[in-house]
Order: C-alpha cells, then sequence, then structure tokens
C-alpha cells in the first residue's frame, strides 16, 4: 500500500466520524473541514515515520482536531450565534416546541467558550469519560468538570426560557 | 421534559447530516492550492513536500496586486526602532490590557494574563498579546510564530495578506485573524467572528472593526480591578501566582483560577495535550452552581472526605500520564466552589495542606482582594 492508499483509506475510516466531531466543535462546514484536513496532513507525516495501520489512527486524529481547535481559537462560524440571550423563548410543550427548544439549544452552543464546548462535545457526543477528556484537553480532571459545569449552566440560562432543563434549576 | 444532559447528546446527533463529507475532504486533500484569489486557502500535501513552492504560493498571494489594492492599505510600516518595546513579562496580577473599543453589544467577557501573554475574549472577538521576543515572524513575511513557554504551546498565523497599519505599526491579515507589531519586540492577535479568510475578504465592515479594535486596544490603562475572591494566608515568600485567568463582572475581573509556582516548578510537556506544571498547584475558585458536586466518586482513585477550616473536602490521588495527581475540592464552601490540584511526585506543599492557608473572603466583590497571597 502506497502512501496515497493509505491516506484514502485512514480518511474512508475515520474521516465522517471526525468531521462529524469538528462540526459540532466548529458549527461551521468549512472550519470544520480544514480542522481535519490539517490534522490528516499531520498524521500523513506521522504514518511515514511509524506506519500504523489506520485503526490505531481515529484517537490520534481526534487529539490532532481538538488540540487545533482550542490551541487556534480561531475557527468561530459566522453562523455561531454568540449572545447571552435566545432571540425567542416560544412556550414549551408542543411538539414544535421541542423542536424550537433543540433548535436553541444548539444555538446556545456556539455561546460556549471553545474549551467548554469541547468538553461538552467530547462528554456528550462522543461519550468520553472526564479523565480521557482531560487528557484530551490537556487539563486536569477537575478542569474537565469545571467546564462541564459552567457549560452546561451557561446553556440552561440561555435554553431554559424555551423549556430544556427546567427541572435542573428547581 | 427532559434536563440538557439528557438530551444534549441527542441534539448535537441529530446534526450529523450537515457536516461535511469525507468524499469532499479527500479530495481537497489532494486537490492543488487555489490561484490567490480564488477559493479558501488551503494547504495541499504537496505543501509539506515542497516548502519552497508553498512559501513562494504564499508569497504570492501577499504581493498579488488583487489583494494589495487600497481595500488591504497602504501598508505603511514603522520602523520597529522607534517603537517602545514591549515588555518582557506581563505582570499577572493586573490585567495589562485592555480593549479601548468593541463594536455595539459587544462587551469583554473574560481574560488572562500569564508573564508570556495576555488575552481578552468578548463576545466574538478574541485578542492576544504577546511579550517581547515570544513572536517571529518568518522569512518574507509568510507567518507569525508564537509560543508561551509557561503554557507549553505554540500558535501559527499564516500570512494571508497585508493590513492597514495598526497605529502606525505593521499588521497583516491571517486567516480570520488581524496581527499586528503593537511594541518594538512585540506582537498582538485579534481573532474575528468569522470562519475564514475568504469571508473576512468579502466582508469589509468586520475588516473595519478590527482595525478600530487593534487600534484602541489599550496598554497599562486603568481598567475594573483584578481581584480574587480567596485569599493564601501564612505562606512563605516563595510562592507566586502566575497564569491567572479572570471573569469580567459586576463591575469587576473576578479571578477564578490561578497557577503558584515556586522555583521547584516544573513542565510536564508530555502530560495531556498541552503539558502540566509540577510542583505548581492550580487554584479554581468560583461561585458553586446549584447542585455542583467535586467528583463522581470513582472506584479507580483513592478518595477521602475531610473537613479543613470547616468545610467538607474531598481529597483525591491518582496519577494522569504517569505523574501522581492530588486534588483538593469543596464544593460548597461560603457560596464558592474550590478545586486546588497539584501534580508531582514531591510537590513543594500538599493541596490539604495548602487549603487550610486559604481564607475565602464571601461573595460580596467588594470584600474582594487584589494580593491573592496575603
Amino acid at each position: 500500500m502506497d502512501l496515497d492508499d493509505a491516506l484514502a483509506e485512514l480518511v474512508a475510516h475515520s474521516g465522517d466520524r471526525l468531521l462529524r466531531v469538528a462540526y459540532q466543535l466548529t458549527h461551521d462546514r468549512a472550519a470544520a473541514q480544514d480542522l481535519v484536513q490539517d490534522a490528516f496532513l499531520r498524521v500523513y507525516r506521522s504514518m511515514r515515520r511509524r506506519g500504523l495501520a489506520p485503526e490505531d489512527w481515529y484517537a490520534y486524529l481526534r487529539r490532532a482536531v481538538i488540540n487545533e481547535y482550542l490551541t487556534a481559537r480561531r475557527l468561530r462560524s459566522s453562523s455561531e450565534v454568540v449572545t447571552d440571550r435566545m432571540p425567542e423563548q416560544p412556550v414549551a410543550g408542543s411538539p414544535e416546541d421541542q423542536i424550537a427548544d433543540r433548535a436553541q439549544l444548539w444555538a446556545a452552543l456556539g455561546a460556549l467558550s471553545a474549551r467548554q464546548r469541547a468538553a461538552l462535545v467530547l462528554r456528550y457526543y462522543e461519550d468520553l469519560p472526564d479523565h480521557q477528556i482531560a487528557a484530551l484537553l490537556g487539563c486536569r480532571e477537575a478542569s474537565v468538570r469545571s467546564l462541564a459545569s459552567r457549560g452546561l449552566a451557561l446553556l440552561r440560562q440561555l435554553a431554559v426560557p424555551a423549556g430544556i432543563g427546567k427541572e435542573d434549576r428547581s | 421534559m427532559n434536563g440538557i444532559e439528557d438530551i444534549l447528546g441527542q441534539v448535537m446527533a441529530s446534526h450529523d447530516q450537515e457536516a461535511p463529507a469525507a468524499a469532499d475532504l479527500l479530495r481537497a486533500l489532494h486537490a492543488a492550492s487555489p490561484p490567490p484569489g480564488r477559493g479558501r486557502p488551503r494547504r495541499s500535501l504537496a505543501g509539506w513536500y515542497l516548502p519552497l513552492a508553498a512559501a513562494a504560493a504564499v508569497a504570492a498571494v501577499i504581493a498579488g496586486s488583487a489583494w494589495a489594492g487600497g481595500l488591504w492599505g497602504s501598508h505603511r510600516r514603522a520602523s520597529p526602532a522607534r517603537l517602545p518595546a514591549a515588555p518582557r513579562q506581563f505582570n499577572p496580577l493586573i490585567p495589562n490590557v485592555s480593549f479601548g473599543w468593541l463594536p455595539a453589544g459587544q462587551s469583554l467577557i473574560q481574560g488572562g494574563a500569564r508573564p508570556t501573554e495576555v488575552y481578552l475574549d468578548a463576545t466574538g472577538w478574541a485578542l492576544s498579546v504577546y511579550a517581547r521576543g515570544r513572536c517571529h515572524l518568518t522569512g518574507p513575511a509568510t507567518a507569525l510564530t508564537c509560543s508561551a513557554r509557561d503554557l507549553g504551546g505554540v500558535s501559527t498565523w499564516q500570512v494571508s495578506g497585508h493590513a492597514p497599519a495598526v497605529g502606525g505599526h505593521r499588521a497583516f491579515w491571517a486567516g480570520p485573524n488581524l496581527v499586528w507589531q503593537y511594541a518594538r519586540g512585540g506582537w498582538a492577535a485579534l481573532n474575528m467572528p468569522l470562519p475564514s479568510f475568504t469571508a473576512l475578504r468579502h466582508d469589509p465592515r468586520t475588516q473595519r472593526e478590527a482595525i478600530k479594535i487593534a487600534g484602541h486596544v489599550r496598554f497599562g490603562a486603568a481598567t475594573p480591578p483584578l481581584v480574587f475572591p480567596a485569599q493564601l494566608t501564612g505562606l512563605t515568600s516563595q510562592w507566586q501566582v502566575s497564569d491567572v485567568h479572570y471573569v469580567a463582572g459586576a463591575g469587576v475581573l473576578r479571578a477564578d483560577s490561578y497557577m503558584l509556582t515556586t522555583g521547584a516548578s516544573r513542565f510536564f510537556s508530555h502530560v495531556g495535550d498541552l503539558g502540566v506544571w509540577a510542583n505548581a498547584p492550580y487554584v479554581e475558585i468560583h461561585p458553586a452552581p446549584r447542585g455542583s458536586t467535586c467528583t463522581p466518586h470513582d472506584p479507580a482513585y483513592k478518595n477521602t472526605s475531610e473537613i479543613i477550616n470547616g468545610y467538607r473536602v474531598v481529597v483525591q490521588r491518582m496519577t494522569i500520564g504517569g505523574l501522581p495527581e492530588q486534588d483538593v475540592c469543596a464544593a460548597h464552601a461560603d457560596g464558592f466552589w474550590v478545586d486546588i490540584e497539584e501534580f508531582g511526585p514531591h510537590p513543594t506543599i500538599g493541596v490539604a495542606s495548602l487549603f487550610k492557608h486559604l481564607r475565602l473572603l464571601g461573595t460580596n466583590p467588594a470584600n474582594w482582594t487584589r494580593n491573592p497571597i496575603g
């Protein structure tokens, strides 16, 4: 297998999953693609040196994506809603309102800091335990808990008026 | 109605179909760089192995007349020799830098200071200011690389084109960022609420706002005070505060995390992605969210519950990245969530001992202090 084939296999194996993670972080298609592209290019160089099979590389690539996202702090989406208030606050209850709730929650994620969002994506989208998140974020486990706690608190502030998570505030 | 924790994963997954596809990624990886002025600037595989060609392409972008016209400024460049020198180090106990102007509706959210870098985040805008000697412009202005030893990270901004001078100092667009030399030997970077340089090219309003924000950044000016809601008393003079992060609100800048260092503090770059400091307790203190806890009691770790200074705390010992780590946490201490964590096999002071030196100052900002070590 030459390098191009190896790269193609790596992309086929991990590309979609990584792009989804990157999209969760950036909320922007182009930015997500740039993020993952850079990660692949770095790993491509490592493949030349280490020659590991693609199956071994998802965790490494994810780390590269997270690291690039956090280090750069630069991939904020133009569509991201950076605000402390949501524009509309529908009354909870109907299925339509629940859809609105979820759209608001998605938009509210855009108001979080990069590290808060990364912590929540890794915990609730990638289902990683806090100690693995800590290793990925380059911080302590307590910091992960703090990031997640503060991120969730902010989401509650932004999304609760629409009904989500009301019981959490009681 | 479910709680946010219960549905967050579902909400995230419901947007999976919006993510780009791997097929597009593979095409992009194999594509050659687009000609200047067309498409998103991307690195191609060839760029890794033909660095000279890549550098030439970037230089061509900078030199291209389509980019260097009136929109992109006059390229005025002040002589670095005439500039005042940037500080060699920043004092972490003061903000050092502030926004003198932000677009309507924008305000400072948080910031931080460490010896090598200070940063400010407003809604959508993020400013990093580096101390003297931390940044280097490579070759014919192709990239600006800044390092912060105490953070263990290096940031590189690939230059996209010349920007109008900021206060007479040279400046460049670098992706969705404006980087400029704010003083001799010192550079600053302003991240904009845009995803790319392509988006910036078509957004003259954001360009103007970026130049105006950069031109109004104030150094050493009076700001709301940086205050600490707790004070460590009775410590020896070897301790000093570093790497302070603060949150803006209620007329003050409230420090919510910082690090304590001594001459014995050492950086371990292999732990985590960015590395950690050993023999350097990390202190976090912020208002306790309702229902906050210290940690799920993981049986893999050794936990003990104790009372220190009248507060119930959890002391935990574990190993992260091969490095012993100890943590003391109080979920509810006079309205605060407090955590002190320290790495290293032979800590200068244990976290439980350090907690005994901690004096909480209450939730009224009027009672907080500018000196976290009393």
